[in-house]
């Protein structure tokens, strides 16, 4: 669908809308909520050429498919597809008892990020992953790609045995040529190279110090792309060496973020933390506030109490401004700082507020050490650097400092490529990177390492680096390997919870028989590496095997934070308020589905929407509303982006919010390798600068039409409700006064007779306040419920088969709004009009409660889903699972049926895991404890927003929380009793009226 | 109302009947790819239970 851009000017716009067209309600969008289904989404009348939404399509040629149909179907059904064997075990495992699922502590990395994790297994196949329950931060809960990350277990695409030259070779042969190149540059006194991603385990540091002792020439790089260059040069600069920030939200009452995008699903602990913040049931209860300054809109700007659109050029030149009247108001400033090097007077972004300005410097004053100014990966050095003092000066107690391993920048990249090429190295090891990819300077990179003679790539799925290598060497999933990592609050282990699918080792495997092979003594396996270091250093006389079961191990706090340098504050000054260059400015930031790039061919994740552009399989260049206009882009547009003679082609999409002037563009698409990887987006990589100060904010950017249109993969217009009332937004005097607003409870009269639910009536909750639409749910509800993955062309087609989707809504101005995110999903109506349209009755309601699907009786009339209020219902256009072979059918839960074409499917409140409380409380003969069932969504949801549970028990949490004074129940006055109750969502702004008391 | 784009009769009965023998000659030249060192044929995966892995419940 066209998209057009509004004008601007006074309009009579819904107080809520989704997309440009709906705030404007151009015709397209009016159509488009006339039609339950999108014009292409009937397989026939799409497949037309030019077919529209009211194609010509023929009485005649309606009839002859359907003969023709009826046919096929009759032909199709004694077809016997599909049919597999059951085998029982001759010799079964002591650990596996087939329908029991085991579960496994275990723990992940993602750049610095560390996961502890509880992984589900069935008949031996880890299926489902959520967090650690035990750990004390993240208390288990995870973020939606290490949910997802169980798929790339699976991938078809990994690298199953070594090669060498192309040719696979057994393991021995790759040993020796592996250790035979470096004994060999040893000899020669050549320097090895061993790039590696971050180092967060201790005992992989011992085994690369170990390795470094046996090989003194050793050079080791830890690289991370996705971490951001300038928060590693300002922590050089501030602290003297690499400091990792972590918020503690808990401690804190008043936030800023300087561009730090901390609720974007990635931390489960700030997430858990902000939930709990965000529950009230009274406007007496404390809240926090989130002050926001970025530049693109991202989820924790949607979710700010305040947002002030900002080039992200500019923010350390802000902060610097705070910091300035912030000492003038008494805060003291750190020992060096020199006061009369700050910026004076109130920046130019403030000047049509001073209100703004007043209330952001009165909020941190007043909040001091319980205030917390966080800043983003990818922003400017300098910003950091004034996100450090701020705190410093704060003497914030809501963020933890953890001194790290400093990790390689562009530069430190740059200067290894040019070594490189001098022929410096006798060999290269990549280990878990693919700096082929992901440096900048791509053509110069591959000629550079085409001058080292022995190039060693040790990985999963063989990618852009792994082409520039002689030797490939597998390496195991984490699901597969052992490990441990140091959290704060606990040391996690990481165990393996499956045996090796393949012929592959996991990396540190590999580097210990190169440690032997050196001359140093080594065990054999890492595990016994792992296992002897707990021994003497970390254990203390703990059980080891405790550990194991717990995955984790307590430990102590922290030791004392590294100290700022005030003496860092004047440099840092003169280059956030140096002259900016001409041009926009572009950030470059990690994708939600692909981060650096790692997860690109993972189809879970591409195909779960954008939280914020709702975009799938691809990454468009984000445009703000003012420059679209001015250069009269609309979405779908194709244009390029220039900067520093490199130019980039690539589809627009208009972004509400985002300051004018900035372009934004995700990073991690545009793959060269795997199935998936390489049929999404572009590779933004190229655009990255060699400043490590500001690598990924580039000023000087110029964007242009390019003639020409590509259709989007996006979700946004789909399962349209109409504009009906469906999402609340109440600030914190709204709270106070009028929880309900102008709405009404409507006197609800129905011909049905009263549902009667004999032993349970289940029921959700969701918290509105407290969700912050990271996705997470609908990541966990793909997993648990074997939903296909359709591809983009399906989504464009709006045939997306997601059980649960997070609705954003935007409300207010175009070039700053404020943002609801909303999960909708089946709301199991006790009228459900669903249910009175199937001729076939395949879906029905349960005695307790559950509007269930009979996928073997539907006959996909499609009637259900169109009766649908809440178009929550997914149709099986295509047969989107049936030709699935293993390793992709192993992730499939096998208490959830696979549905076949022409079947309709939705959310069941995952029937399964209530069926499987029920029998195992049957069995105790006891009651069904409150909490004791859990859907994947809410086991999922980091922010604990969803609360599931039996309406009938009136001491249950779901029962209290349906009786709550934010709640309410969406399309209510359609009477069709939906068993899910809403909590609106709370702003706390600091504006009259919504000043909350701290 | 026919659909702009509707096939004749004749080329819709032409197509019935030349469409096997297309598909049997696409069928008689496909071949398997040669190699030297034989086809790089794909391991199966083997699920196996982790070895000294602790579970946590089950």
């Amino acid at each position: 669908m066209k998209t057009r851009l509004p004008e601007l000017g006074p309009l009579e716009a819904p107080r809520y809308w989704r997309t440009l067209d709906e705030r404007v309600e151009t015709l397209d969008a009016q159509a488009a909520a006339q039609n339950e289904f999108l014009p292409a989404a009937s397989p026939a009348l799409a497949d037309a050429p030019g077919a529209g939404a009211s194609s010509g399509f023929s009485r005649r040629d309606f009839l002859g498919l359907v003969g023709a149909s009826a046919a096929l179907a009759a032909t199709v059904a004694c077809d016997r597809k599909g049919q597999g064997t059951v085998v029982p075990y001759t010799k079964r495992p002591a650990e596996v008892v087939p329908g029991v699922a085991n579960y496994y502590a275990s723990a992940c990395q993602e750049g610095r990020r560390v996961y502890p994790v509880l992984v589900k297994t069935r008949e031996g196949r880890p299926i489902h992953i959520t967090g650690n329950d035990e750990h004390p931060g993240v208390k288990g809960k995870t973020s939606p790609r290490v949910m997802a990350d169980v798929l790339r277990l699976y991938d078809p695409d990994r690298l199953r045995a070594p090669k060498a030259e192309g040719h696979v070779i057994p393991w021995p042969e790759a040993e020796a040529r592996l250790h035979g190149t470096i004994q060999a540059a040893r000899a020669a006194g050549k320097p090895v190279l061993l790039m590696t991603s971050a180092a967060v385990s201790p005992t992989r540091k011992a085994l690369v110090a170990e390795l470094k002792g046996a090989l003194p020439t050793l050079e080791h790089l830890a690289y991370e792309p996705a971490e951001g260059d300038g928060a590693e040069q300002a922590a050089q600069a501030s602290f003297g060496q690499s400091v990792d920030l972590r918020p503690v939200l808990p401690k804190a009452k008043v936030i800023l973020s300087l561009g730090a995008d901390f609720l974007n699903g990635e931390d489960p602990e700030a997430l858990g933390a902000w939930g709990a913040q965000r529950r009230l049931q009274t406007a007496q209860d404390p809240i926090n506030r989130l002050w926001v300054l970025e530049g693109p809109l991202t989820l924790t700007g949607t979710n700010a109490d305040m947002r002030v659109p900002v080039a992200p050029s500019r923010l350390g030149a802000i902060a610097f401004a705070l910091a300035k009247e912030l000492a003038a108001s008494g805060l003291p400033l750190p020992a060096g700082a020199d006061l009369s090097a700050l910026p004076a007077g109130l920046p130019a972004e403030f000047r049509e507020s001073t209100v703004t300005w007043a209330n952001l410097l009165q909020d941190l004053h007043h909040a001091g050490r319980q205030a917390v100014v966080l800043c983003g990966a990818q922003m400017p050095a300098e910003a950091h650097q004034a996100a450090h003092l701020l705190n410093a000066m704060l003497g914030s107690e809501a963020v933890a400092m953890v001194p790290v391993e400093p990790l390689a920048t562009v530069k430190d990249l740059a200067a290894a490529s040019q070594r490189m090429a001098a022929g410096h190295y006798g060999a290269v090891i990549f280990w878990g990177v693919n700096p082929a990819f992901s440096y900048p300077g791509t053509a110069a990179w591959l000629k550079a390492v085409g001058q080292v003679p022995s190039r060693i790539w040790i990985g999963e799925v063989e990618d852009e680096t792994a082409a520039t290598c002689q030797l490939l060497l597998p390496e195991s999933h984490w699901l597969e390997s052992w490990g441990d990592f140091s959290t704060l609050g606990a040391t996690v282990l990481q165990q393996p919870t499956v045996g090796t699918l393949y012929d592959t080792r996991q990396g540190e495997d590999i580097l210990l028989g190169l440690l032997r092979a050196l001359g140093a003594a080594a065990p054999d396996t890492y595990h016994v590496y792992l296992q002897a270091r707990w021994q003497q250093q970390v254990l203390h006389g703990a059980s080891f095997e405790q550990a194991l079961h717990d995955g984790l191990l307590r430990t102590g706090t922290q030791g004392k934070p590294p100290a700022f340098r005030g003496t860092s504050v004047t440099t840092a000054v003169k280059a956030a308020t140096a002259a900016r260059r001409q041009g926009m400015e572009l950030v470059l930031f990690p994708g939600f589905a692909t981060h650096d790039g790692r997860h690109a061919n993972n189809s879970w994740l591409q195909e779960t929407p954008d939280p914020i552009t709702k975009m799938t399989w691809d990454n468009p260049v984000m445009v703000s509303v003012q420059d679209a206009q001015a250069l009269g882009i609309q979405e779908g547009d194709l244009v390029t982006v220039a900067l520093e003679g490199l130019s980039l082609k690539l589809p627009a999409i208009i972004q509400p919010g985002q300051a004018r002037g900035v372009l934004a563009l995700a990073l991690g698409y545009g793959r060269a390798t795997g199935a998936v990887a390489k049929t999404a987006g572009v590779n933004a990589y190229p655009l990255v600068g060699s400043d490590p100060a500001s690598s990924q904010v580039r000023a000087g950017a110029r964007l242009a039409k390019a003639g020409g249109r590509k259709e989007l993969s996006r979700t946004q217009s789909h399962h349209r409700m109409e504009g009906r009332d469906l999402v609340r937004s109440l600030t914190m005097d709204e709270f106070a006064h009028h929880p309900q607003g102008h709405h009404h409870q409507p006197e609800l009269l129905s011909l049905y007779e009263e549902q009667q639910f004999p032993d349970h009536k289940w029921g959700m909750v969701i918290d509105l306040a407290s969700c912050v639409g990271c996705s997470a749910c609908v990541v966990a509800c793909q997993s648990e419920n074997n939903v296909p993955v359709v591809g983009p062309e399906q989504v464009a087609r709006g045939r997306e088969m997601h059980w649960i989707r997070i609705d954003r809504y935007y409300e207010g101005e175009l070039d700053n709004p404020k943002v609801v995110h909303q999960p909708m999903l089946c709301q199991h109506c006790d009228s459900a009009p669903c249910e009175n349209v199937c001729p076939v009755n395949a879906t029905n309601h349960s005695p307790d409660g559950l509007n269930q699907m009979i996928y073997n009786r539907c006959v996909g009339t499609r009637y259900c889903g169109n009766n649908c209020p809440y178009k929550v219902r997914r149709f099986n256009f295509m047969e989107y699972t049936a030709y699935q072979t293993e390793p992709g059918t192993l992730v499939h839960n096998p208490e959830v049926t696979v549905r076949p074409r022409g079947v309709m499917e939705k959310c069941s409140f995952c029937v399964q895991r209530i069926n499987d409380v029920k029998i195992r409380a049957k069995g105790e003969g006891r009651r069904i404890l409150d909490g004791e069932v859990t859907t994947a969504c809410m086991a999922g949801c980091p922010s604990d927003a969803i609360v599931f549970g039996d309406l009938k028990d009136p001491g249950s949490k779901v029962a209290r929380l349906v009786a709550d004074r934010r709640a309410y129940k969406v399309l209510e006055e359609l009477g069709a009793k939906p068993a899910i109750s809403y909590l609106a969502d709370l702003k706390n702004p600091a504006v009259k009226g919504g000043l909350h008391a701290h | 109302m026919t659909a702009p784009n509707r096939q004749t009769t004749l080329d819709r009965l032409a197509a019935l009947a030349v469409a096997p023998f297309q598909l049997g000659q696409q069928a008689l030249g496909l071949r398997w790819l040669q190699s030297e060192n034989g086809p790089p044929e794909p391991s199966a995966p083997v699920l196996t239970p982790p070895e000294h892995a602790i579970k946590r419940r089950g």
